[in-house]
């Protein structure tokens, strides 16, 4: 994934603040632990989301103690403890990062992926082990992405199929009910679609000059201008990126969510809706700075 | 099923706290509200939760008796062929949120009118293929300019857009009012800092 699903810091109590801080220090503290102290570099805030998101059934309190951390050795700051949503998070980061480098590798022959991926390798196969049919999932989801892209296909919703369905199967959390399933498995959907579709808008350029298939150029023209392409296609993925936010929020109404709400209601309604207009409007206000 | 965590209320809960738990998760899981998604099933399954537990905790037996024709209903067997395939069963399984079946179906019906495309829409949308589905509708009604169902899905889908900024998103950030009192009341301690004052009374 690409690091989108951001909370709008300036709406961020603090107390909220230092509930997705101790998060994001949990999911990584977890990497270390459950993999290896390599995997933590690869740590980004889409699989924060995942992990309060999935954290949020339980309504057992977190128990969080304080921790020094490498980045930090001198103050101890409060980490999120082992739980199994986090387990599950990571899993999924971990099989997500290994399958983005190899497939670096194969597209662009980038030396340094196929190394990183090495590195990662005995972290995938551990997590292989306990989440096989995940990890299918993942596996035959990014193959019929990459026949997709062997194709050209010029249809956006067709080209977001494949990372949509993904992240619908894996946004069915194991620890959950039937219909919090169904709830979760249409906001992963309408998630997986926004971040495709997002990804592609902002590398238009990139692509074109890359050579690389993006659906957006080969259906409003891959010989156009960069900027002629963007104004050309603005109209259609606008529409379906607010739709895939409108329905994300939808989907959240019905979860039977029992604690973080506030954080996450300030990444699902404010933080994704600013990504957005950022990347539409080609924009960096820097509102978020770092976490 | 706890009707009191249903309902998010306390077991020392009045009569009144409890309708007034009630009506609030009534509006909350309204189905028109995720209506031509499969969001729609949750939310109408969620409804007759709280129904049920409504009905526990005020002694009447509505809300299951509701509950279980709901569910005769949407297990009801259709069977189909594929020869007399017909617009109205693939309505029927776009209402009973099969949407497979009613794909099925559809792309066995050579004739290609506007009900055709309209009834495409409605299917695409619900898998999520927003894009396409507009572009169905919009044939749908451009073919039968006249049919007012085509044109309240047309309606519908461009409102959902609207309504995206107006709505939940957005909501919290909207506080230009509290940021102009602010630069006002700024503007007047610098006044006051240079011995002026632009608000007189403070």
């Amino acid at each position: 994934m690409f690091g989108y699903i951001l909370p709008f810091k300036p709406e961020l109590k603090i107390k909220e603040y230092g509930c997705y801080r101790s998060y994001y220090c949990g999911v990584c503290k977890e990497l270390g632990r459950e993999y290896q102290q390599i995997c933590r570099f690869s740590l980004n805030y889409d699989i924060v989301f995942l992990a309060i998101l999935f954290s949020s059934f339980s309504e057992a309190k977190e128990r969080i103690s304080l921790e020094r951390c490498i980045v930090n050795p001198v103050k101890k700051r409060p980490v999120v403890q082992k739980s199994s949503a986090l387990e599950y998070a990571t899993a999924i980061h971990v099989a997500l990062i290994y399958y983005k480098l190899m497939d670096n590798w194969d597209d662009e022959k980038r030396m340094s992926s196929l190394l990183a991926a090495q590195f990662l390798k005995p972290a995938f196969r551990k997590g292989l082990k306990k989440y096989k049919s995940q990890y299918e999932v993942i596996f035959q989801q990014l193959s019929s992405l990459k026949a997709l892209e062997r194709e050209k296909v010029p249809f956006v919703d067709q080209a977001c199929q494949p990372f949509a369905e993904m992240m619908a199967q894996l946004f069915q959390y194991p620890e959950c009910d039937d219909l919090d399933c169904r709830t979760l498995k249409w906001m992963g959907y309408n998630l997986g679609k926004w971040i495709y579709l997002l990804d592609a808008y902002q590398d238009i350029s990139h692509d074109k000059k890359q050579r690389n298939y993006n659906v957006l150029l080969e259906k409003y023209g891959r010989d156009l201008a960069p900027e002629v392409i963007r104004q050309s296609c603005r109209e259609e993925v606008e529409f379906v990126l607010k739709t895939c936010l409108l329905e994300i929020g939808k989907a959240y109404e019905l979860l039977n969510i029992c604690k973080n709400h506030a954080v996450l209601e300030n990444i699902i309604y404010l933080g994704l809706n600013n990504r957005m207009q950022e990347i539409l409007n080609d924009r960096r206000d820097r509102s978020h700075g770092s976490i | 099923m706890d009707p009191y965590k249903v309902l998010g209320v306390s077991p020392s809960a009045s009569q009144e706290e409890i309708k007034k738990a009630y009506r609030n998760l009534v509006k909350k899981y309204h189905p028109d509200k995720f209506a031509g998604t499969d969001l729609e099933e949750v939310a109408k399954e969620k409804l007759q939760e709280v129904n049920e537990a409504y009905a526990i905790l005020m002694g009447g037996e509505v809300g299951r008796k509701r509950s279980s024709t709901h569910q005769s209903q949407s297990n009801q067997e259709y069977s189909y062929n594929q020869g007399w395939a017909s617009f109205q069963q693939v309505r029927s399984f776009i209402n009973m949120g099969n949407i497979a079946q009613a794909e099925a179906i559809l792309a066995g019906i050579p004739i290609r009118n506007a009900e055709w495309y309209y009834l495409n829409g409605l299917i695409l949308w619900q898998k999520g293929w927003y894009s396409e589905a507009r572009m169905n509708i919009q044939k749908a009604v451009s073919m039968d300019p006249n049919n007012q169902e085509y044109r309240n899905a047309a309606i519908r889908i461009n409102n959902a857009f609207n309504m995206y900024q107006s709505q939940s998103f957005g909501r919290r950030s909207s506080d230009d009012f509290c940021d102009c009192c602010a630069s006002l009341l700024c503007a007047d301690c610098l006044c006051e800092c240079f011995g002026g004052d632009l608000i007189p009374c403070c």
